[in-house]
């Protein structure tokens, strides 16, 4: 390969192959800064460029046919490269399925600054393997956030539309000579201003009053979506997910933490004797028990943790986080040290509906298992975790047991 | 010298045998459109070998660059034009069922075997190998005492 050929020109700013139509295509040429672009109008002409020369990336927007089959093909000419997809929010769940990166469009400056960082990284330092945030990993296995989509997409099309740049702030942090030009509705703190002063032209005015008219209504259908979606995957009594929506969940989860080197762990828990408390105390006193000790649960893990009931008094929790495996690490200890937090935290938990003789008598079993160690899928880590749950029931009760540690 | 064949049709409709093994035909199955490119555009091919009931106006593309690469066209169908071409799209691609298809794709990698063979490069002594392996001979018969006419 001669210099011309490198994945990044001389300034050594990456190329990058676009495929998008006409619109999706100019905002992103516009947007994307410092990299070398190569638009192309179709697959084929992609492929081709791809043969020709080194590039750090591909970036497509959808819809588009056979994308599973696109991304093989690009594959096979170009290991190395990044590929990129950037859909609308209702087809990412579909798109990320047959395409690694999969990103919601419009993407915001952030998402795009971030992505040129990677392909940076990746330019400079060529087997440097792409590390995403925890934050950015939930955001885009989630998929649930609508109402932050709706109030990202706003902010985006005012900033095409009226040609400067917006941003989301509080009242408090509103200069008084600026002027926001909409307020989101049912969120008084949220008010859209311009970074920069702007005329307000006839036209302008116009589009002003387009997202006054438009925003309520859809900020509204976003909200019934989000409620429907959380209705969908979560448990009504206690608010953690479901045990269908856990185990989808963990096994994106675990596919991401495949490729990437990623952490996880996953504890199986239940309350001790949840028979005789039931019994004794009634069936809202077993309830609120549930509740709380889901809330205290929830509190105790970190945000990117995933905490569902899995029936009746049992609950799993999937500990991760994008710091990578390392061998001489021990893997298991902070989710240990979590896990071992909670199980202290409820046996000091004063529970109202039990009186106060009960306080400090309910205490939780687990059992904890390791990805890769103890299984590749939800369904074999649960296998082991509940084999683990088993050995500290047999152990006396009250324990976090460690599987393998005998 | 192998062969290469790309291939965008169903495994079963054309498989490799002991036949085309032994004439050193190598098969690459593509899945999609998009494959077989990949594939062209990969490794150098000498042919490209379509089911044209699975091709669409979208292929035209595939054709391309299987000219341009020089890659064999040859197509099996039932018949008819697929979807958006016309008779100008198929030109220079040989036509037929399976069987005639695979028969042709034999007697093309039977002419490159045979051209290869033809100009197979011969090893000639170059002068100084030639001086050298003279001197190392003329030596030889020196040490034993022979090779003189005369003795």
């Amino acid at each position: 390969m001669n210099s011309s050929e490198t994945a990044s020109n001389s300034a050594g700013e990456p190329k990058i192959i676009l495929i998008a139509d006409d619109r999706i295509g100019q905002e992103l040429s516009r947007r994307l800064e410092r990299c070398q672009l190569i638009n192309v109008s179709d697959e084929y002409d992609m492929l081709r460029e791809l043969a020709k020369q080194e590039c750090s990336a591909v970036i497509f927007s959808t819809p588009r046919g056979e994308l599973k089959a696109l991304a093989q093909a690009i594959r096979r000419l170009n290991g190395q490269v990044k590929v990129v997809a950037f859909c609308p929010p209702e087809d990412h769940s579909k798109v990320s399925g047959e395409v690694e990166d999969c990103r919601t469009y419009p993407p915001t400056q952030g998402e795009l600054k971030l992505l040129m960082q990677e392909l940076h990284d990746e330019t400079t330092t060529a087997d440097r393997r792409l590390t995403l945030t925890a934050d950015e990993v939930t955001m885009l296995i989630a998929g649930t956030q609508s109402e932050e989509i709706l109030i990202r997409r706003i902010l985006e099309l005012a900033s095409n539309r009226l040609g400067v740049d917006f941003s989301w702030v509080t009242a408090g942090e509103c200069p008084p000579e600026v002027e926001p030009i909409l307020i989101l509705p049912g969120k008084p703190a949220k008010l859209l201003v311009p970074d920069t002063p702007i005329l307000l032209d006839e036209q302008a005015d116009e589009i002003i009053v387009d997202l006054h008219q438009c925003v309520p209504s859809l900020l509204n259908a976003a909200r019934r979506t989000d409620s429907l979606n959380r209705l969908a995957v979560t448990d009504y009594l206690t608010g953690a997910y479901n045990r269908r929506y856990f185990y989808h969940l963990t096994d994106r989860i675990l596919s991401k933490a495949e490729q990437k080197g990623f952490r996880a762990s996953l504890l199986l828990y239940d309350i001790d004797d949840f028979k005789r408390y039931n019994d004794e105390f009634g069936h809202a006193a077993g309830d609120e028990i549930l509740r709380e000790t889901a809330l205290l649960i929830r509190k105790i893990t970190r945000e990117q943790d995933v905490v569902a009931r899995i029936g009746g008094d049992e609950f799993a929790v999937l500990f991760w986080d994008s710091q990578q495996r390392n061998p001489d690490s021990k893997p298991l200890h902070d989710a240990w040290e979590i896990a071992d937090r909670f199980r202290q935290a409820v046996e000091t938990m004063a529970f109202a509906s039990l009186g106060p003789e009960a306080s400090g008598l309910l205490t939780i079993s687990g059992g904890l298992a390791t990805f890769p160690i103890h299984g590749n899928t939800c369904q074999e880590l649960l296998r082991q975790a509940d084999d683990a749950l088993r050995k500290a029931k047999d152990s006396g009760k009250n324990i976090i047991h460690l599987i393998g540690r005998d | 010298m192998a062969y290469r064949v790309v291939i965008l049709a169903e495994r079963e409709l054309f498989a490799s045998d002991a036949e085309t093994i032994q004439a050193g035909v190598v098969f690459n199955y593509a899945s999609s459109g998009y494959e077989a490119a990949a594939e062209l555009l990969a490794e150098p091919a000498d042919a490209l070998v379509l089911d044209l009931t699975r091709l669409n106006k979208k292929h035209l593309k595939l054709l391309d660059i299987a000219r341009q690469g020089g890659a064999e066209l040859l197509g099996m169908g039932n018949g008819g034009f697929p979807e958006g071409f016309c008779a100008d799209d198929l030109n220079g691609m040989r036509l037929g069922s399976a069987a005639l298809v695979r028969k042709n794709v034999l007697a093309l990698a039977g002419q490159k075997n045979a051209i290869s063979h033809s100009v197979e490069p011969k090893v000639r002594l170059t002068a100084g190998k030639y001086a050298s392996e003279t001197q190392i001979k003329q030596g030889k018969e020196l040490a034993t005492g022979g090779g003189g006419e005369d003795s």
